[in-house]
């Protein structure tokens, strides 16, 4: 029986707030070890922030975030080696090819020669191959995110970030990072992963926590979030819950007009 | 291996820069050339003028100063071009590395090529200053004088960090300790057998020591007239002005 105390994260009633504008309001997540939590929302929810929060690249305004028993933002290199983090918009290192990105990453990760291979197997298996040779600046957007979810998750770290985990990936590698990340659930290690698609969600996580506005209004695993609203699908949450504009709305919205 | 990659990403970058700006604008190109040629063509006058700042009267004080505020200067010149936390996504943010590996390396070419260019000066006026007296080396000032500016660098990059809200104070405590040790170092040999006008003064034919320890050169005493053959430009021009 897992007890509170056993989360590998666990995030009690964080608060941030842009200059004025408040992304995270009393927020409390728990993930813990061998899981896969998902963080569901629109667009500006919240939900990269506390990605952001949760590693220690941002300080709460209020709350507490402890990882392991440790605050993130207190122990920096110890820390940073137990986790991995794929960003939304992955940046930087445009002049390296695909290779000489993999071994630097695994350089600057201190691991060796397994993980480099590793990573290659998946990257063959994510068609990735064909671009060995390419800059990273080169790549669509689609690829460098391929490039950048292979390289953060074959670390096979205690806990990895997923930021906006299907965005501008192709339907067959969604399936393969659903599998990739089982596999790797598999071994004990955990992951935060943030997203819009509710289906992906639905398939992957353990629990899922819908957010909007910075705050939870839902959490539980999807078919007990599901259940509880009596809806299919945790897209009918947001619709019965009434974050989601209603048909006759749009109709009003859009006018009478059929053409311009 | 790690600066070895970051280096040729840089270069891969400046090199594509170079070349898009060739293609596109080459009088642009021509221009940053010309600027960065001039820049040296300058800082090698200005240790001319060190050079003849160092011979007058409390002149290596004055050169102390102009270091100081060179380093100063620089530091802050290259925080502000120098790249910053943000630029790296946060998959690099989590790196268990400190950044400082990577900042150097991501701008390593830029912020070299600019150090070097304001290192210069100080190369020349070392290099002029004994060509001009015609004596050894003298490492422990030359030593102090390169400590003193590398510590300035340092300490113009932590203050400007502290105003831009970047706080990292280990870098501020690391300048202000080196900064401080070596105008201390500096202050201190002043006093013993390396200070400035005592090496020189070994030299001299008429130098003298003052009963305070410091060796009371007067510029004319020190060109002997074999020395002044060897001297031209703009040193021989104001050594004959004296």
């Amino acid at each position: 029986m897992q007890t509170a105390s056993d989360d590998i994260l666990k995030i009690e009633n964080i608060a941030f707030s842009y200059g004025k504008v408040h992304a995270v309001r009393r927020l409390s997540i728990r993930v813990p070890p061998g899981s896969v939590v998902g963080l569901i929302g629109p667009n500006g929810s919240g939900k990269s922030t506390t990605l952001r929060l949760a590693a220690g690249l941002l300080r709460p305004r209020e709350g507490r975030i402890t990882w392991r028993g440790c605050d993130p933002n207190e122990v920096s290199v110890r820390t940073k080696s137990m986790l991995a983090y794929a960003p939304d918009v992955p940046s930087g290192f445009d002049h390296l090819t695909v290779q000489e990105y993999v071994r630097f990453y695994a350089a600057l990760q201190g691991v060796g020669s397994d993980y480099i291979e590793r990573t290659e197997r998946i990257a063959s298996l994510w068609r990735l191959d064909s671009f060995r040779n390419r800059y990273l600046g080169e790549l669509n957007h689609g690829n460098r995110r391929k490039v950048a979810i292979v390289t953060a998750a074959c670390l096979l770290r205690p806990m990895t970030f997923i930021d906006e985990a299907v965005s501008g990936l192709d339907p067959e590698t969604v399936l393969s990072l659903e599998s990739l990340v089982h596999e790797i659930r598999g071994r004990g290690c955990s992951f935060l992963i943030a997203t819009q698609d509710v289906h992906f969600a639905a398939r992957l996580c353990d629990t899922v926590y819908l957010i909007v506005d910075g705050s939870v209004f839902a959490e539980g695993s999807p078919s007990s979030i599901e259940s509880e609203y009596g809806v299919d699908d945790l897209i009918g949450v947001f619709a019965k819950a009434g974050f989601a504009a209603a048909p006759e709305d749009i109709h009003i919205a859009l006018g009478s007009s059929s053409t311009e | 291996m790690l600066w070895a990659v970051l280096l040729q990403s840089e270069y891969r970058r400046v090199k594509k820069a170079a070349l898009e700006l060739a293609r596109t604008n080459p009088i642009i190109l021509a221009a940053i050339v010309a600027l960065a040629a001039g820049s040296v063509a300058i800082a090698v006058r200005f240790g001319e003028f060190f050079a003849i700042l160092s011979l007058i009267p409390g002149g290596i004080s004055g050169v102390t100063i102009l270091l100081l505020l060179i380093g100063l200067t620089t530091g802050a010149t290259l925080s502000v071009i120098g790249p910053k936390a943000a630029l790296f996504d946060e998959q690099f943010r989590l790196v268990p590395v400190r950044h400082v590996t990577m900042f150097v390396g991501l701008r390593g070419l830029p912020i070299i090529l600019l150090a070097t260019i304001f290192t210069v000066p100080m190369l020349a006026m070392t290099w002029r200053l004994y060509s001009l007296v015609g004596v050894p080396t003298p490492i422990v000032w030359a030593g102090v004088f390169g400590a003193l500016y590398v510590s300035a660098i340092l300490q113009g990059a932590a203050v400007l960090e502290a105003f831009r809200g970047y706080q990292s104070w280990s870098l501020f405590g690391v300048a202000t300790v080196a900064l401080m040790g070596t105008i201390g170092v500096s202050f201190l040999l002043s006093f013993g057998i390396h200070g400035p006008w005592v090496w020189l003064a070994t030299y001299l034919p008429d130098g003298s020591l003052n009963p305070g320890g410091f060796a009371v050169v007067l510029p004319p005493q020190l060109c002997r007239s074999d020395w002044r053959g060897r001297i031209d430009g703009p040193l021989r021009h104001c050594l004959d002005h004296l």
